[in-house]
This record gives C-alpha cells, sequence and structure tokens, in this order.
C-alpha cells in the first residue's frame, strides 16, 4: 500500500455506518434482515469496507461476495450516508451498483471480476480472504437463492438434502 | 480470598447459585471481570456520522494490554470472539454487550458453558437420566467450594466499609486480586464498577425496547431463545428460496426497509 491508499483506507475503515445515538443502528437492521448475529454482521461490514477500498485503488470492476453484497445493498438505502458522507465526503468519487443484465456473457464476465476481486483483496491486505465472507465462485455463484419471507406467516425449514443439484 | 482469586466471578456466582444464577448477573459479571482484567478496555471516541449531526463522544471496547496473553475460559469467549483475527477495531458497548448476549443462548446454554469449566468440572455430577433431561447435582466437593466462597464473600463484606474509609489501597488490592469477584459482595461502592453495572445496565435496557419496523419481525431480544438460532458465532444463513439470479434494482430508488437480496452478480467500479 503507498502512503496515499493509507491514508484512504483509514478514512474508510473508520467511517461509521452506525449512528452510535440509534436505538436500531445499520448494523441491527443487516443483522435482523439477513438472520445474522450481530457478531458476524460486524465482520461483513469490515470485508464491505475492504471491498469499497479495492474498488479505489484498483482501477477495476469488482465484484463483491453475496454477504459483502447485502451490506452494500443496505448501504444503498441510507442514502445520505453512501452518496454524501461515503462517495462526496470520504473518497470523493461515486461509486455505483451495477446489477447483472443476466445472460451467459454477464455470468462468466461477473465470475471473472469476483475471481479478480479476491486476487485484488490477497495483493492489497497480504492475506487471505476469509471464507465465510469471501466464499470460492463456484459457492459464490450458486448459493444465491434467496427471497424474502415473510416468517410471521410461514415456517422456513430446512431441507434435509440438497434435491436441486444445479 | 484464594479461592475467589482462582475462580472467574461467573463460575464463584454459579458455583453459589447452581440454577437459579442470573443470566443478566452472570453476564455483567463476566463482562466486568474482563474490564478490570484488561482483557478488553473501554475507549471513548468522538465521531460524528454525518455532517447534519453535531459530533459526539461514545464509549467503544477495544482490546485490551492482556488480550494476547490471556486464556479465555469458554464462558468468557462470548465477549472476546469479536476481537480475534484482525477483529481490532473498537466495537460500540451496546454491540458488544447485545453479541454476549446472543453468544450466550440461553440461560441454560449458559450455565453449561460456566459448568464445563475446568475449575467446576468436579462440582457437579449428572447421572445417565439426568443426561436426557440436562439436569444435574452439585458434588460434596461442589458444596464445599460453595461454602468456601460464601465465608470469602462474607469476608469481603465485612471488610470492605472499614478499608475504604481507612485503607482505600488495600481495597485495590484486593480488587486486583479478586477482579470481578468484588462484585458478588454485596455492599461495594466502588465508583469505577458501579458506573460500569449502571453503564451495562442501562445498555441492556435500550437494547431491549429496539423498535421493530414495519414489515419485519423476529425482532433482536437480550433473553434472545426465539430469535437467535445461530449459536456460539453461528451465522445463521437465512432463508433458502428457490428463485436466485436477477436481484437488485439499481439505483433507480426501491422503497420499504427490505433491501434487495439473491442478487446473481453485480459490480462496481
Amino acid at each position: 500500500m503507498t502512503e496515499a491508499q493509507a491514508t484512504l483506507w483509514h478514512k474508510i475503515e473508520t467511517f461509521a455506518l452506525d449512528d452510535p445515538e440509534a436505538a436500531f443502528s445499520f448494523t441491527d437492521r443487516l443483522a435482523r434482515e439477513n438472520r445474522w448475529s450481530l457478531s458476524y454482521s460486524l465482520g461483513a461490514v469490515a470485508e464491505y469496507k475492504r471491498f469499497i477500498f479495492l474498488i479505489c485503488v484498483s482501477g477495476r470492476s469488482l465484484t463483491p461476495s453475496d454477504q459483502v453484497d447485502q451490506v452494500w445493498h443496505l448501504h444503498l438505502l441510507y442514502t445520505e450516508s453512501y452518496w454524501i458522507d461515503l462517495c462526496q465526503n470520504t473518497l470523493q468519487r461515486q461509486i455505483h451498483h451495477g446489477p447483472t443484465r443476466g445472460g451467459q456473457r454477464e455470468k462468466q464476465r461477473f465470475n471473472n471480476a469476483y475471481e479478480d476481486t479476491l486476487a485484488q483483496y490477497r495483493l492489497f491486505f497480504n492475506e487471505e480472504p476469509p471464507a465465510d465472507f469471501w466464499p470460492d465462485s463456484a459457492t459464490r455463484f450458486s448459493d444465491i437463492h434467496f427471497q424474502r419471507v415473510n416468517i410471521r406467516k410461514h415456517w422456513v425449514i430446512r431441507r434435509p438434502f440438497n434435491f436441486d443439484s444445479r | 480470598m484464594n479461592t475467589l482469586a482462582s475462580l472467574t466471578p461467573a463460575e464463584a456466582l454459579f458455583i453459589i447459585e447452581g440454577r437459579k444464577a442470573n443470566l443478566r448477573q452472570l453476564l455483567k459479571l463476566t463482562f466486568m471481570d474482563l474490564l478490570l482484567k484488561q482483557v478488553i478496555k473501554t475507549t471513548m471516541i468522538t465521531r460524528q456520522p454525518n455532517e447534519r449531526d453535531p459530533a459526539a463522544t461514545f464509549t467503544y471496547i477495544e482490546r485490551g494490554e492482556a488480550f494476547g496473553t490471556f486464556k479465555a475460559k469458554v464462558h468468557e469467549k462470548i465477549y472476546l470472539l469479536p476481537f480475534g483475527g484482525s477483529g481490532a477495531q473498537p466495537i460500540l458497548l451496546r454491540h458488544l454487550v447485545k453479541i454476549g448476549f446472543e453468544n450466550a443462548c440461553d440461560k441454560y446454554f449458559y450455565h453449561n458453558l460456566v459448568r464445563q469449566s475446568p475449575d467446576l468440572k468436579a462440582c457437579f455430577s449428572q447421572n445417565l437420566f439426568q443426561r436426557v433431561i440436562s439436569d444435574y447435582s452439585r458434588t460434596p466437593q461442589g458444596t464445599k467450594l460453595q461454602g468456601t466462597i460464601l465465608v470469602e464473600r462474607q469476608e469481603i463484606e465485612d471488610s470492605l466499609p472499614g478499608l475504604l474509609k481507612n485503607d482505600p489501597a488495600k481495597v485495590m488490592a484486593i480488587v486486583n486480586r479478586i477482579n470481578g469477584n468484588i462484585f458478588l459482595a454485596r455492599n461495594v461502592e466502588l465508583d469505577l464498577l458501579r458506573k460500569i453495572d449502571l453503564l451495562i445496565t442501562e445498555e441492556m435496557r435500550k437494547t431491549d425496547f429496539a423498535p421493530s419496523t414495519a414489515g419485519c419481525s423476529g425482532c433482536s431480544d437480550w433473553a434472545g431463545t426465539d430469535y437467535i438460532d445461530a449459536s456460539f458465532d453461528g451465522h445463521g444463513h437465512g432463508n433458502d428460496g428457490d428463485n436466485g439470479g436477477s436481484g437488485c434494482s439499481g439505483d433507480s430508488g426501491c422503497s420499504g426497509d427490505g433491501g434487495c437480496s439473491g442478487c446473481g452478480g453485480c459490480g462496481g467500479d
């Protein structure tokens, strides 16, 4: 990391997504909406910050893991925090979120971008991306079958084994 | 006070009260004990999350001086797991207290963690039937240890008022020796310890009443027995729907508070 990159990383790392005065903070919401523990959610937020840093310093189009993406999605809902406090005041640049347009070519593009993200992670942070937040590509693009479920009206029961081998 | 000096306050309280030991009390004692042992420490950080609000100072917890060398017992790890690995960032006090409750799961689970401590193993026994119903009995050794702890606690309670008036240095020596076990005494009036106690109690209360927004359920709760299905640092990845793929709606500005999920790939540049 150059000095400028280290300075940027410090600014991103200390960026506060949580309003300490909020009774129900960003991370509380992240935990609840994903049914993650608070501990895991804090870890996901830390990895999201690393991802944002990598976008800034790599000069490439990068793809997050699904876990990191969930943090990103939620942060995008906090529009003032995301666009003004993070992008404008902290990064001094805009980072747009671009969903897939579908199709085989996009699939390949995002697969490559994810591999590249993992490589950039190793390069800049000099460590292996933690597997519980950054799974391998095959898992990343197969474990995506999530939907919103109203748990007041539905039971969610884990399948005893995977019927669908796709 | 040799016995108290060799036990954590959660172990001591569990020996005294057995299955009646209160979960909040056990967790508070453990938290304060880790603070006093300097495994974790409080730090005040001034934050201005956004330019629209004034900056304010908040209590965070971070690794203490003893973190690297401390050999934590299982029931102490509930507060220390977030600081493992590269987790060196300070955590809001309120969040760490909540993480402790999440990891403790519930009273019975936490009791088991405390009971499995190597220092207490000989104090409780289980026959086959008790194993089935998750019950246990106190052994004669456990009863003896309970008596010893009660005597030591009484000694502290009897001597503290006088020492506080005449020999504060000795009080600090006692605290340094038995750490969080000082809280077992029912007449402790040390400002620092009382302040920490109040702080944690207040944090617990606040989170107890965290608002639940419309359209969402399964809100967090301090007791946590309904909500927390992922035990001890489990991740509890959620639902298993059957139609992933397209996912997010980009920057067109969706409403509601559910966010997007199941994205098959998105990027940023």
